[in-house]
Parts: C-alpha cells; sequence; structure tokens
C-alpha cells in the first residue's frame, strides 16, 4: 500500500477517534460520578445530528448559530432528563442505579430514534440521512492533505477534550465530580452535594455530546438508528481506557478509531463493526479487575 | 454544643445502638470508647447525618439536627474524620484542602491552608503528590487538615490511630492536643484508649450500643473496670 494512502487513513482515524474519546470520557464520567450506565449516550448524539442538520442545512442558518443552538437546546434537554428519569432512581444503593438507569434510558434511546426516524422521514427526507456539508478548503501540511471538515472536527475535538480537562482540574465543581467518582463517602462527608454533581455532569454530559454529534456529521454522515451503535462504541472505549481516566479514553478512543478505519479499508467497511467488538473483548480478557471495581457491586 | 439524646440507630433489623446520650460543651474534648462493635463509629456517622437516626435527638448549638442534610451540617461548623480516612487517592494534597474549604465560614482559604501547613509541615511538602501515594500516617494527618478547612467548630475523629505506628500515633495526639488548647471542640472515637483519655476532658464508655460507664477523663483513667478490660492491654 502507498505510504500516502496510509497516512490519510491514519489522519481519518484520528479524527473519527478524536470524537470517540470526547464521547466515551462524557459517558463514562457520568458512569464514575452517578453510577448510570447511559444506554441513550448515542441517541444523543443523534438528536445533535438530526438538530443541526435542521437548522443548517434546512433551515439556513449561520453555521456557529446552529451549533450554539444545539449546545443551547441540549443544556436545556440534558437537565430535564435529569430530572424526570435520572433524578427518582438517586439515593437509591448503586446496583440499582445502574440496573435502573440501564432501562430507562435504554427505553428512551428506542422511543428518540424511532420518533426522530418517523418524523424525518415523513416531513424533511423519505431516506432521513443527518449530515452538514461545509465548503471549507483542504489543508495541506507538506505533502499531506486534511479535507477541511475533517480538520475543524480535529480541531473541534481537541477543543472540546481540552475544555472538559480544564474543567475537571481547575474548577470546583470538576474537583468534586473527581472527589465523587474517586470516594463517593469521602466526598459526602466533606459536604459534597452529591445530587448536585450528579446534575452538573449529567446536563453537561447531554449537551456535549449532541454538540459531538453535530460536528460527527460534519465527518460522518448519520442515520437515526445509529444511537446504539454509538452508545457501543463509547462503552468499549471507556472500558478499553479506565472508567473516568481522560487519558485513557484518548488513547483508546485514537486507537480505535484508526483500527475501525484501517479495517474499513482492508476488510471493507461491513468489517468495522467487528473492530469495537474486538476491542471490547480484549479490554475485558486483559482487565476485568479494573472496570468491575468502577462499577457498582 | 452537641447533645446526643437517647439515640438509637438501626441497620435494617439489627440495632447498632441502643440507647446513648452525651453532652459535649464548647472548647471541650470528648472520648467515645469501647470494643470493637459497640457502635462508636455509628454514633459519629448518624452526627454527622450519614446514617438515619431511628429514634432519639442530636442537636447542635441549640437546634435539632433531625433531617438535617451532611452538607448543611458541614456548613453549620460540624466535620468528621471519618474511619478509614476517606480520601480521593487520585488527587492532589492541595486538592484535597480545596475540597475540604467551605467558602464563607470565617477565614479566607489561603490564611485557613497557611494555618494548616503550619500544624502538619509535611503536607506542605507533599502538597503536588496524590493522596494514594501518602504513607498512612501523613494520610491520616491530610484526612484532619482537609476537615479542618472548613474551619470547623466541633471536629469529630473516628479511630485515627487505626493501623498506625506508636511512635505516629503520639505525633498526631501531640497535634490534637494542640488544637484542643487552641479551643476547638472534639470529640473523639478510639480503641487507643489510653491516648483518647488523656486527651480528653471527659470520657463515655460504650458497650452494645449503650453507655455502660462515663465521667471525667482523669476519673475514668483510674477506674478499675476500665482499667482491667482496656488500660491493661495498651
Amino acid at each position: 500500500m502507498e505510504l500516502q494512502v496510509l497516512i490519510e487513513l491514519v489522519v481519518g482515524g484520528v479524527v473519527l477517534g478524536g470524537l470517540y474519546a470526547l464521547m466515551a470520557f462524557a459517558f463514562s464520567l457520568v458512569l464514575a460520578t452517578t453510577h448510570v450506565l447511559n444506554v441513550a449516550h448515542g441517541a444523543f448524539m443523534v438528536l445533535g445530528a438530526a438538530l443541526s442538520t435542521l437548522l443548517v442545512r434546512h433551515l439556513h442558518l449561520p453555521l456557529a448559530a446552529g451549533l450554539g443552538a444545539v449546545f443551547g437546546v441540549f443544556l436545556v434537554v440534558g437537565w430535564v432528563f435529569e430530572s424526570t428519569l435520572i433524578r427518582p432512581l438517586t439515593g437509591r444503593p448503586p446496583a440499582q442505579v445502574l440496573v435502573g438507569s440501564i432501562l430507562a434510558t435504554f427505553g428512551l434511546a428506542i422511543a428518540a430514534e424511532a420518533l426522530v426516524g418517523f418524523y424525518w422521514a415523513r416531513a424533511i427526507e423519505p431516506q432521513p440521512i443527518f449530515a452538514l456539508e461545509l465548503g471549507i478548503r483542504s489543508i495541506r501540511i507538506g505533502s499531506l492533505v486534511i479535507s477541511g471538515p475533517r480538520a475543524l472536527v480535529l480541531a473541534f475535538s481537541v477543543l472540546a477534550i481540552g475544555l472538559l480537562h480544564l474543567f475537571l482540574t481547575r474548577t470546583r465543581l470538576g474537583k468534586e465530580a473527581r472527589a465523587v467518582a474517586q470516594n463517593p463517602v469521602g466526598a459526602l462527608v466533606i459536604g459534597i452535594e452529591p445530587a448536585r454533581v450528579a446534575r452538573t455532569v449529567l446536563t453537561l454530559s447531554v449537551a456535549s455530546s449532541a454538540l459531538a454529534g453535530a460536528f460527527f456529521v460534519v465527518a460522518i454522515p448519520l442515520n437515526p438508528y445509529d444511537g446504539l451503535r454509538l452508545t457501543m462504541v463509547a462503552f468499549t472505549v471507556a472500558a478499553a481506557g479506565g472508567i473516568g481516566n481522560l487519558p485513557g479514553a484518548l488513547g483508546a478512543g485514537v486507537g480505535l478509531g484508526i483500527a475501525e478505519v484501517l479495517t474499513g479499508y482492508w476488510a471493507g467497511p461491513v468489517w468495522s463493526p467487528v473492530t469495537y467488538l474486538l476491542l471490547l473483548f480484549a479490554a475485558l480478557l486483559a482487565r476485568p479487575a479494573e472496570l468491575l471495581r468502577r462499577l457498582p457491586r | 454544643m452537641l447533645e446526643v439524646h437517647s439515640l438509637q440507630v438501626r441497620y435494617g433489623d439489627f440495632v447498632a445502638v441502643h440507647d446513648v446520650s452525651f453532652v459535649v460543651r464548647e472548647q471541650e474534648a470528648v472520648a467515645l470508647v469501647g470494643p470493637n462493635g459497640a457502635g462508636k463509629t455509628t454514633v459519629l456517622r448518624a452526627i454527622h447525618g450519614l446514617v438515619s437516626v431511628f429514634a432519639g435527638q442530636v442537636s447542635y448549638k441549640g437546634r435539632s439536627l433531625l433531617g438535617c442534610p451532611t452538607a448543611e451540617r458541614v456548613r453549620l461548623g460540624m466535620a468528621l474524620v471519618p474511619e478509614g480516612r476517606e480520601l480521593f487517592p487520585g488527587m492532589r494534597v492541595e486538592e484535597h484542602l480545596e475540597l475540604g474549604f467551605v467558602p464563607g465560614r470565617g477565614p479566607s482559604y489561603e490564611a485557613l491552608r497557611a494555618e494548616v501547613y503550619e500544624l502538619f509541615p509535611v503536607l506542605r511538602e507533599r502538597r503536588r503528590q496524590l493522596a494514594g501515594t501518602l504513607s498512612g500516617g501523613e494520610q491520616q494527618m491530610l484526612a484532619i487538615a482537609r476537615a479542618l478547612m472548613s474551619a470547623p467548630d466541633l471536629l469529630m475523629l473516628d479511630e485515627p490511630s487505626l493501623g498506625l505506628a506508636p511512635r505516629v500515633v503520639r505525633t498526631l495526639y501531640e497535634k490534637l492536643h494542640l488544637l484542643h488548647r487552641r479551643g476547638l471542640t472534639l470529640v473523639i472515637v478510639e480503641q487507643y484508649v489510653h491516648e483518647a483519655l488523656r486527651l480528653a476532658d471527659h470520657g463515655y464508655v460504650l458497650e452494645g450500643g449503650r453507655v455502660v460507664l462515663e465521667g471525667s477523663a482523669r476519673a475514668l483513667l483510674q477506674d478499675p473496670h476500665l482499667q482491667r478490660t482496656y488500660l491493661a492491654v495498651s
């Protein structure tokens, strides 16, 4: 294979992997701080992609305004999601929160996918596809050419992960979230309110997933039924990288992104999903104790 | 400052604390001693709002704490150094101090931090280190420092000497004596009866979830029953 092609593929994998890392980290931060396993995580990405497509492609809003609107709308959606579906579970034993949240968010994911798929097909286009085609020029670094949309997506992932890192290490609320994830009893004793932390982390995670979904479709189109697949990716990357571990998620996300793109090139796109199942199996075989330790008993 | 009246705590059907009453006056140090399983830890957890009270009353500064969440108790000036320290292993020493700080309760963060570092100079040296990498004694100091960052009026300590070498325990108790002399109100739960009673003004002996003996710490140190059961070993 030509080196040029390999480099292009790896760049594509890194772009995809940055988004995977971002969504996986938001997913695992929620799991670590609240014991909520949000099966609807991918559905929120798809909903964000749908709203951005609607606003920018169909209603011709400027890109920045459309993306800002997605973030704003999903801050509200996240808050409502937390207060209606998740809050009733808080205060219960962790294992009940885990199981209850899986059931509740699984139902939400199915319902959201079906509703969006159905109404989009009726009102907008019979074959729903969420995509943003942007006329951004390619960037050339030496002999390497990166398409404009890909560069934009990569820049977004880097920026979002950086901001998330700053939030967790520099702000009081971010430190409280890490404290709750590392030792809920210790956090409670010194007066940290777990409910407040849960609300913040969940709301931010929903809004950032939706925004990640909006950027996702700048590089790769999605359809209404991709949500569960994306949740699966988030779970795999989180499991491989370590629950609540940002550098781990980054490594695992980029690794998976590259593996998926290369598999797609060599074996055909149908085989791409196999890569994350294999990575999940590998993670479970290699470090089951680590994964189980972080899940509530 | 703190009044515990006929406290009863249950875990399901198991009655961990039957009937415990005691009073802590301002600037006083009170020791709760007794064997394993006597309910000492549960009493502290109930006072701090970590387990629910089945019957009885806990009041602090004349106000009933019934239904008051732990975060609110911390804002009112109560602090607990829990059994097993309950630190955040992947966070730096200084981050513990930041999290322990309660804005709007007296001194500024910088002033409290300086005070805490003066009390435990080793924490200043280790301020950028992760809590999980500290020695047992340093972790206990950090747990106390984290509690002191809320500028508490009442500091409760649960088995601060657990798992520490005698030399380290002595150093730790020197610091507690210093805090007591500075006028901090203390409640201390210990199996290390001797050290605890030497620090305390008043002591209560718990057995099977009940107070079986109480008195001034000086008198308790001389008590034949207590000497036979606990002091002989230590």
